[in-house]
């Protein structure tokens, strides 16, 4: 088994997760990878990440509600989350209220379109 | 050389084909229309002009393709069918580029990911789009998508025979968009 670190990348968009997933690798990372939240909670539970860059808005189940479910779980609480969000303008923390007023508590968060450096760093210093 | 023939491929072979042809997922596009800008590379570049007029009007061009020869240049571009009315408009201003454009409407894309910058799996991507016989008006890669455009209509039963023929995860995510972001 590799010591190499996990992340799992997250987007319905393969261009996006190809991109931060080459760049993670080139930072000696292991990457795993899904297009949607229940294609990642199959990961998670398959691989356990030590962190999850995770996209908002997606199919199926989106950021929040995976984010919620992670967060909520004995077993999963303490994986990081970085949620990506197209919104990021109006978001001023890691605390999102949505749906129902239902809020969200991540570790981390960043704004699309990604500057991968600055994500990059945000991964390490999550890690540490 | 064995020569592999629909049907007459055998088993075991279509079995290590079906395994070359391993995509994490299919994606659909909502429906979209073709535009052709074509231009002697004399005139002052029709296409540079479409693309500035697009972007200033914030209207998004989900496909571009461009290609050069000998002197005509080409330019390939979808946009989503519910901007048309107003890219019309637009480009009407323009006297000059109204004229080199040709329009199909009611196409799609279906884009296979990730193709792993595999020369085999683009191959093997276009094979069964051929025996699925749809029309293919355009093509391009992405860094991990391998896009085709072709009808509308056409999106459905091919992207039947694309499930039927690769490996794809249990859970797939699904075929065709449930989100569609407008810039306003």
């Amino acid at each position: 088994m590799s010591d190499k670190q996990l992340i799992l990348v997250v987007d319905d968009d393969p261009d996006l997760v190809e991109s931060v997933s080459m760049k993670l690798e080139s930072e000696d990372f292991r990457v795993a990878k899904a297009y949607d939240g229940i294609e990642a909670m199959d990961r998670i539970k398959e691989e356990r990440p030590a962190l999850i860059i995770l996209d908002v808005m997606m199919p199926r189940k989106n950021g929040y509600e995976l984010c919620d479910e992670l967060k909520s779980s004995d077993e999963y609480k303490d994986i990081v989350v970085v949620l990506l969000t197209a919104v990021a303008d109006a978001v001023t923390s890691t605390s999102y209220t949505h749906m129902g007023g239902k809020t969200t508590l991540a570790d981390d968060f960043i704004p699309k379109p990604i500057e991968l450096d600055k994500l990059m760093e945000m991964v390490k210093d999550n890690l540490e | 050389m064995q020569k592999l023939e629909g049907s007459r491929v055998k088993a075991s072979e279509r079995e290590r084909m079906i395994d070359t042809l391993r995509a994490n997922g299919i994606k659909l596009s909502l429906e979209m229309t073709l535009i052709t800008i074509r231009a002697s590379s004399s005139e002052s570049d029709p296409n540079a002009r479409f693309l500035k007029l697009m972007g200033e009007n914030r209207i998004n061009l989900p496909f571009l393709c461009d290609a050069a020869r000998d002197a005509i240049t080409s330019g390939t571009y979808c946009m989503l069918s519910e901007d048309i009315p107003r890219a019309e408009r637009i480009i009407a201003g323009d006297k000059t580029l109204a004229p080199n454009l040709e329009y199909l409407p009611s196409v799609g894309s279906i884009s296979v990911f990730p193709h792993n910058f595999s020369l085999a799996f683009i191959g093997g991507v276009l094979r069964l789009m051929g025996e699925s016989g749809a029309p293919l008006y355009g093509l391009a890669t992405s860094i991990s998508a391998l896009t085709m455009i072709t009808d509308f209509s056409r999106l459905g039963p091919t992207v039947d025979y694309f499930a039927r023929h690769m490996s794809l995860p249990g859970n797939h995510s699904p075929f065709s968009p449930e989100l569609h972001i407008k810039s306003m």
